[in-house]
């Protein structure tokens, strides 16, 4: 089902985001990397190796223009991981 | 399957002693060395001999002439970290015409921001076709809508094309090798147009004389192919002197330093560069781990420049990875720019880095560096000191004078603008007389902006071109965040100030200082939490956003904004804040 498949990326996510993240905020769909999170181009490289390494994917670099919320990158990432 | 290109070339080694970038590639192929191109998993995914390379590139110049351009036509590249750069790049050299490399590094949330950048580019260099690989070309393809491009299009595109009959002609001694675009101004990009007689003169200074390339050398690289020293440093260098190079690409290191060092112990990589800031994340984010230990012994050149140098950042890096082999000897401190090709002058290898510990009240007082060494009783007189960097003397052929404000050239140890005059000078601003007149004299003095002094010969770097920001390696211009928030409906064009300074931890930050008459709390954290928005989503960049009431902007006689002054005036209030609350974690020094 591809509701539960996105809510397990998004659970293993907002691990990830909350390990990462310059500032501590509920992480919803909506919440937005650069603006509620804090992220930089630099910060978001360190997590991206660690979403690289759980997902075993590889996360193409050109997606970054289109990333702004939660929900953007939990779908990138299950587009990604093959869907189902 | 790939294999490596090997280390020795198997044939005899020269130094860019070519006449120009066809011909160094020529005497290249008959040997076996070439690029070697690794994945973000460190996995080896493409391999480009020379040989393969020239066959290719002349291949496909005789496509691109099918195509009629004229001689030296603009052919912009995205300039990916891929073996299609090299090949378009070269096709360029054997076809006359002029390779553009674009950047191809997006930041998050950047979509429109990089369109912007990219069709800028496009329309500054009057580029007639313009290249990407499938990832990138969308973005591409948007950028050029509605430009007058002859030909959009991934390399397939290209390789499309029929092959003409006719003799290639490469491009000449005093023929535009490549345009340059520094990576200053997104707003006011400003090409740099080197000839290919100043290129192979760098290309021979750098591989002979900078970093005296030797049988057995195989270089090591993560740096953009945009950039000067990615392109001439990591890719025409090491061609020009036969030398096999493996490459990871920027993304993936700044995603996982380690490779660097895992490349560099694989294939016992010697010469390797890098910005201060790639020595940093390095130290900073690669963890030991004994089970997959380093070997970097091999290492004799640790190449840095880009900008200035932090001592610190050195001194950490040669300390973790000291148990690895390696040896901080192997650093070598670089200046240059890419007015000047790439290198301007280099500090003898084998010796590491050598500081000369100044008076910093004295220097920013009088402009002159006042060794403490033997000056002060360090034990009992406390002076505020500035560690330097000696960047060694210029490469053979060139000159380094200090000048202050009014021309005068300045003697030893005198602190001013350093002005450099050789073969390896810029030809000019593409397409831009103006700005090219503002730093280049008829007499082929190039006024670099850079402030720095001189003592017998060996060149110091006390701040870079003026007021530049430069944030994890990227160079910023203050006129482009200032320019996002003179957007706002709210602010007016010269309410805005964009400084940088350093924090306790010696890193960079970037901090706009904006006047704003509103007194309501509630709007001015909006429009704070807006700006600090824009910037991040515009240049990949937090950015402190600090509101200040109307007419608290220092200007200068002339009535222009004094970011000098704005720098001061912010540390200044600062220290207030900070003497108030008796907190300690602003920021607390200014740059250069």
């Amino acid at each position: 089902m591809a509701t539960s498949q996105y809510d397990t990326i998004f659970q293993q996510i907002e691990v990830l985001l909350q390990e990462h993240a310059q500032l501590q905020v509920p992480i919803q769909d909506d919440t937005d990397l650069i603006n509620d999170l804090g992220f930089d181009s630099l910060k978001l490289m360190e997590m991206l190796e660690d979403v690289e390494d759980i997902f075993d994917i590889t996360y193409p670099l050109n997606d970054l223009a289109n990333l702004h919320t939660v929900k953007d990158f939990v779908l990138q990432i299950q587009q990604i991981t093959g869907g189902e | 399957m790939n294999f490596i290109t090997p280390t020795d070339s198997q044939i005899p080694l020269r130094k860019a002693d070519f006449q120009n970038l066809a011909e160094a590639l020529d005497y290249a192929a008959k040997g076996l060395s070439g690029f070697n191109f690794y994945d973000g998993r460190g996995k080896l995914h493409a391999t480009l001999s020379y040989s393969k390379l020239q066959q290719e590139a002349r291949v496909l110049a005789r496509r691109l002439l099918s195509l009629q351009l004229e001689r030296g036509a603009r052919v912009a590249i995205v300039a990916e970290t891929h073996p299609d750069f090299p090949r378009f790049f070269f096709a360029c050299q054997y076809a006359g015409l002029t390779p553009v490399p674009l950047p191809a590094s997006i930041h998050l949330g950047g979509h429109k921001a990089y369109i912007e950048q990219l069709r800028g580019l496009l329309e500054k260099s009057q580029a007639s076709i313009a290249v990407a690989l499938t990832d990138f070309f969308p973005y591409l393809l948007e950028a050029s809508h509605g430009l007058e491009l002859k030909v959009v299009g991934t390399p397939k595109t290209f390789d499309d094309l029929k092959e003409t009959l006719i003799e290639l002609q490469p491009l000449q001694a005093e023929e535009t090798a490549y345009l340059q675009y520094t990576s200053g101004s997104t707003r006011f990009p400003r090409g740099v147009m080197v000839s290919e007689a100043a290129v192979m003169h760098n290309l021979a200074g750098i591989t002979k004389d900078g970093i005296k390339v030797r049988q057995g050398d195989r270089c090591v690289s993560w740096l953009p192919y945009y950039h000067d020293m990615g392109l001439v440093g990591f890719v025409l260098a090491p061609l020009a002197a036969q030398m096999s190079v493996d490459y990871l690409a920027t993304r993936d290191f700044a995603m996982r330093p380690r490779l660097w060092l895992s490349l560099m112990s694989a294939n016992r990589g010697t010469i390797s560069f890098g910005p201060p800031f790639g020595y940093e994340l390095s130290s900073r984010r690669v963890r030991l781990d004994s089970a997959k230990p380093f070997d970097l012994s091999a290492w004799r050149v640790a190449g840095v420049g880009a900008e200035t140098i932090q001592v610190e950042i050195l001194d950490a890096f040669a300390e973790k990875l000291a148990p690895f082999g390696f040896d901080r000897k192997a650093f070598v401190a670089s200046y240059g720019m890419a007015e000047c090709s790439l290198a301007v002058s280099f500090a003898p290898i084998d010796q590491g880095i050598e500081i000369d510990e100044i008076d910093a009240e004295h220097l920013s007082a009088q402009h002159e560096a006042l060794s403490v060494v033997g000056n002060i009783d360090q034990k009992t007189a406390v002076c505020r000191t500035k560690k330097l960097v000696n960047c060694g003397i210029p490469l053979p052929g060139h000159e380094i004078v200090i000048r202050d404000e009014s021309g005068q050239t300045l003697a030893d140890r005198k602190c001013g603008t350093i002005h450099v005059r050789g073969p390896s000078v810029m030809s000019g601003y593409f397409s831009a007389p103006a700005a090219t007149e503002r730093v280049l004299s008829a007499d082929g003095w190039l006024n670099t902006g850079d402030i720095g002094y001189l003592d017998k010969g060996n060149l110091m770097i006390t701040g870079r071109e003026k007021d530049m920001i430069i944030i994890n390696g990227r160079n910023f211009w203050p006129q482009d965040l200032e320019f996002h928030a003179e957007q706002q409906p709210e602010i007016r064009p010269g309410d805005a100030s964009a400084i940088s300074v350093v924090t306790d931890d010696g890193l960079e930050t970037a901090v706009m200082v904006v006047q704003y008459r509103e007194k309501d709390e509630q709007k001015k954290n909006e429009l704070e939490t807006r700006l600090a928005r824009i910037i991040r989503e515009e240049m990949g960049i937090n950015c402190v956003i600090e509101l200040v009431p109307a007419h608290t902007l220092p200007r200068t006689s002339s009535g222009k904004l004094s970011r000098a002054g704005t720098q001061r005036d912010y540390l200044n209030r600062q220290k207030e804040q900070e003497i108030n609350r008796d907190t300690s974690n602003l920021p607390i020094s200014a740059v250069g």
